[in-house]
C-alpha cells in the first residue's frame, strides 16, 4: 500500500513538473513546413510541446484579436506579419520581453528590420532606442531579386546593379510570351509591396518620418512619381503587359515554369525553385541583391515577429519566450534554414552554409535585409496600404496618371493620419 | 368545451412557437439591434472597448470611402445581370430536362458547380482565366484568337466574375424550376396536347404562368445570394483592377476585420441590409402588379 501511494506521488510530481503545452498561432505558408521540422527539433530537445494553429494568412488578424482582447490567451505565441504588425504592437496588449527576462536581448546577428521587435508607445513608431522590447523576428521574408544565372552565365552578365542595367539585361532574354525579361506582381492587393523597393530606392516613401513618429504623408513627392515611372518604363521594356493582374502565385509560377527572366519577389518563394516536382528551372535560379536608384539599393520588409500575449499565463510566457530564444540561436537559424524556413540572422553570410550552392540565396538574404525598409510602420498600415494598393493598381492599370493617382492616394493617407490622431501634415500637389 | 379546447390550441401554439421566436430574437433581432446600435460609434480599443457616441458620421464617412460606393454599384449591377442570365438560363435547361427520362443522371452532374467549395473554385477559375498559362486563352489560341486579359482588363474582370458566377449557380435555378415543373398537374399538360400545343407553345402558355411564383423566388433568392459574393472576388481579382470588382461584402470584409473599423464596418452593414430591403420591397410590388394583372 505504501508503495502504491509512493508511486502515486511520484506520477504527480512528475505531472506537475512536465512542461506547459503551448499553443501558437502560425500562418500557412511557403516557408511553414521548414518551422514545423524545426518546432519538432526542439520538442525532442526539450521535451516540451507546442501545438500549432496553422491558418491561411486572411484569418490570421482576426485570431490574433480574439486571443489578446480575450480574458485569457488562446494563443501563448502570436506571429505579426508587416501589415498588422504596428496595429497589434500598439495594441499594448504584447508582454515586454525584459519583463520575463530582464537581461535578454537580441544579439547583434540578428536582422534589424528597422526596429521592428520594439515599440515606442508615446510617438507609436518602431523604436528601437525609446521602445519596449516586444518581438522576436521568426520568419525574415523580405524581397529579393530572382533572375536566372544559367541564362546570365551563357551571355557572360552580371547582376544588375541599377535599375536601368536590369533593363539591359532583361533585354537580353525578353520575348513574350515564351520569357519576359521581368514580372512586377501589381495586383491590387501587393503592388504596394512590389513598389516598395523602386520608391525608396529612388529616395520615396509614404511617411516623412515614422520613426521620429512623423507621419506627414510625402506619398506625391517627385521622387514616387520618378519612381512609379521607371517601374512602368520596365514593365513596358521588358515587363508583362498585363502586370496589373499578376499576383503572388502567378509571379512564382513565371518564375518556376521558366517563363521569367527576372522578378523581384519575397525570399519565401525560394523553396520551390529547385524541387524536382515543382519547378522547371533547378539550379538554374540565382538571387542578388535588388538593384539600386539614386539613393541606393532598398528592398521591402515582409517579416514575422512573434509575441508573447499579456493575458498568457506567467508560466506559459517564461516557457514561450525559452522557445523564442532557442530558435534565433545561430545554431538554430542554421537548422531552420536547412530545414526550409527563412532565417533571421544577417550573419549567416558569413557562415558556412551560404558557400552551399543549395543555400545560394542566403548572401542576397542578408544583403536585402540590410537595405529592406517598413512601407507603412503605422498603427493605421491596413486602411493605409489599401488606399496605395488601390491607387498604384489603377496607375499601373493605366486607369489614372501618376500625377493624379499619387496626389489622390496622398489627400486619402492624410485624411486617414488625421483621423487618427497622428502628427501629420501634407506635401504640395504633385504637377 | 369547444372554447375550452380552442384555448388550449391557442396556449398550445404559443407555446411551440417560443423556442423559434426565442432563437430567432437571440440569433437574429439582438445582434442586428447591436449591428445599428454600433454603426452610431466610433469603437476603440484600450485594454476594453471603448464606445464614442458620433451620430451619423460612419454614415457620411462610408459616401466618401474609396471602396464602398464603388461596390454597390457593383454588386447591383452584379446581382442584375446574373440573375437574369441565371434564370433564363436555369428555365431554359429546366424546360428541356423536363422532357428528358433519365433526368436524375443530368441533373447529378449539373449540382457538381454547387458542391465543390468556394475557395476552389475560386483557385480553379483563376488558374483557367491566367493570360500566359490558362485554359480559355490557350484553346483561344487554337483558333488563331488573340489571348484575352480576363482578369486584367477592367471591364473584361467584371465580365469573368459573372461568368463564373453563372457557371456556379445556375444548378440552383435549375434545381428550384424543374421541381415547380414537375409539379404542375399532369392533366394540365395532357389538355394541353389535346389542344395541338407545341412544345414551345407549352412551355409559354402553360408552363411559365405556372412556375412564375418559383422564378420569382428563384430571382429573389439569387439576388440575396449575390450580395453575398465574396470568396471568388477574394481568390480571383481582390477587387481590382482599381475597383473595377469591388463589391460590398469585401469592403465590408476590409473595413470590419481588416481594419478592424467596426462602427464603419457596421454602417456599411447596417446601409447595405436597407439597400436590399429596399429592393426586395420594389420587386415584390411589381411582382403583385404584374399578379393582378394577370387575373384582370
Amino acid at each position: 500500500m505504501k508503495g502504491l501511494v509512493s508511486l502515486l506521488a511520484v506520477c504527480l510530481l512528475a505531472s506537475t513538473a512536465t512542461a506547459a503545452k503551448l499553443n501558437m498561432l502560425i500562418n500557412q505558408s511557403p516557408w511553414f513546413d521548414g518551422f514545423r521540422k524545426t518546432l519538432v527539433m526542439y520538442e525532442e530537445e526539450t521535451g516540451e510541446t507546442i501545438e500549432l494553429d496553422v491558418t491561411p494568412y486572411p484569418g490570421m488578424s482576426e485570431k490574433i484579436r480574439n486571443s489578446i482582447r480575450s480574458p485569457e490567451a488562446i494563443y501563448d505565441i502570436v506571429i505579426t506579419s508587416t501589415e498588422f504588425m504596428a496595429t497589434y504592437a500598439n495594441s499594448g496588449e504584447f508582454v515586454n520581453f525584459n519583463d520575463i527576462d530582464p537581461d535578454f536581448k537580441l544579439d547583434s546577428g540578428i536582422c534589424g528590420y528597422q526596429d521592428t521587435s520594439y515599440w515606442n508607445y508615446e510617438t507609436r513608431s518602431f523604436d528601437a532606442k525609446n521602445g519596449e522590447f516586444i518581438g522576436i523576428p521568426v520568419n525574415g521574408n523580405v524581397q529579393v531579386l530572382y533572375y536566372r544565372r544559367d541564362l546570365y552565365e551563357e551571355k557572360g552578365l552580371q547582376p544588375p546593379k541599377t535599375w536601368d542595367d536590369l533593363i539591359k539585361n532583361a533585354a537580353e532574354f525578353h520575348n513574350p510570351p515564351r520569357m519576359y525579361g521581368m514580372i512586377q506582381r501589381s495586383e491590387r492587393g501587393a503592388v504596394t509591396y512590389n513598389f516598395g523597393p523602386y520608391m525608396f530606392s529612388h529616395g520615396g516613401a509614404v511617411y516623412k518620418d515614422p520613426q521620429n513618429g512623423d507621419f506627414s504623408i510625402v506619398f506625391n513627392s517627385e521622387n514616387n512619381r520618378k519612381a512609379m515611372e521607371k517601374y512602368l518604363e520596365i514593365r513596358d521594356k521588358v515587363g508583362h503587359p498585363n502586370a496589373h493582374s499578376i499576383g503572388q502565385g502567378e509571379m512564382i509560377q513565371y518564375l518556376r515554369t521558366g517563363k521569367a527572366a527576372h522578378a523581384i519577389a519575397v525570399i519565401a518563394a525560394w523553396g520551390g525553385m529547385d524541387d524536382e516536382e515543382k519547378s522547371a528551372v533547378i539550379g538554374k535560379m540565382g538571387a542578388a541583391l535588388i538593384p539600386s536608384g539614386p539613393n541606393g539599393s532598398a528592398s521591402s520588409l515582409g517579416h514575422w515577429e512573434a509575441h508573447i500575449p499579456k493575458n498568457v499565463r506567467p508560466e506559459h510566457q517564461k516557457a514561450a519566450l525559452k522557445f523564442l530564444k532557442w530558435l534565433v540561436t545561430k545554431e538554430n537559424q542554421i537548422k531552420y534554414t536547412e530545414n526550409g524556413a527563412v532565417p533571421v540572422r544577417c550573419d549567416l553570410i558569413y557562415s558556412p552554409i551560404a558557400k552551399e550552392d543549395r543555400f545560394r540565396f542566403i548572401e542576397a538574404l542578408g544583403q536585402n535585409s540590410e537595405v529592406a525598409k517598413f512601407i507603412a510602420p503605422t498603427v493605421t498600415a491596413v486602411e493605409s496600404t489599401a488606399i496605395t494598393n488601390l491607387y498604384l493598381n489603377k496607375i499601373v492599370a493605366g486607369e489614372i496618371s501618376i500625377v493624379d493617382g499619387l496626389n489622390q492616394a496622398a489627400e486619402e493617407l492624410h485624411k486617414i493620419t488625421a483621423d487618427n490622431g497622428m502628427k501629420t501634415g501634407m506635401l504640395p500637389k504633385l504637377k | 368545451m369547444e372554447n375550452r379546447l380552442r384555448e388550449t390550441d391557442r396556449y398550445w401554439n404559443v407555446l411551440s412557437l417560443a423556442p423559434l421566436c426565442l432563437l430567432l430574437f437571440f440569433l437574429t433581432i439582438i445582434p442586428l439591434l447591436s449591428l445599428i446600435y454600433t454603426s452610431f460609434f466610433k469603437v476603440t480599443w484600450d485594454g476594453g472597448y471603448l464606445y464614442e457616441g458620433i451620430g451619423f458620421q460612419n454614415f457620411f464617412d462610408l459616401v466618401e470611402n474609396k471602396f464602398y460606393i464603388p461596390g454597390v454599384k457593383n454588386t447591383i449591377l452584379f446581382a442584375l445581370i446574373t440573375v437574369i442570365i441565371q434564370v433564363v438560363i436555369a428555365y431554359a435547361i429546366a424546360i428541356v430536362l423536363n422532357k428528358i427520362k433519365y433526368r436524375i443522371i443530368y441533373l447529378s452532374i449539373f449540382m457538381l458547380p454547387i458542391l465543390l467549395p468556394p475557395i476552389v473554385i475560386g483557385s480553379i477559375w483563376r488558374l483557367m482565366y491566367g493570360f500566359d498559362f490558362g485554359l480559355f486563352n490557350y484553346l483561344l489560341s487554337y483558333l488563331g484568337v488573340m489571348p484575352i486579359d480576363w482578369l486584367g482588363d477592367p471591364k473584361m474582370a467584371f465580365i469573368s466574375i459573372v461568368i463564373l458566377d453563372i457557371w456556379h449557380w445556375t444548378p440552383f435555378s435549375v434545381i428550384l424550376l424543374i421541381t415547380a415543373i414537375e409539379g404542375i398537374p399532369k392533366d394540365i399538360l395532357e389538355a394541353g396536347l389535346v389542344d395541338g400545343t407545341n412544345f414551345l407553345k407549352e412551355a409559354y402558355y402553360l408552363i411559365t404562368p405556372l412556375i412564375m411564383p418559383t422564378i420569382i423566388v428563384a430571382s429573389l433568392f439569387r439576388f440575396i445570394m449575390s450580395f453575398k459574393v465574396f470568396d471568388e472576388i477574394y481568390l480571383l481579382t481582390q477587387g481590382g483592377p482599381g475597383t473595377a470588382t469591388e463589391v460590398v461584402s469585401f469592403s465590408i470584409y476590409e473595413t470590419y476585420f481588416e481594419s478592424d473599423n467596426i462602427g464603419l464596418g457596421s454602417a456599411m452593414s447596417v446601409t447595405t441590409l436597407i439597400l436590399i430591403i429596399l429592393i426586395m420591397y420594389a420587386v415584390q410590388k411589381i411582382y403583385i402588379k404584374l399578379r393582378l394583372n394577370t387575373h384582370d
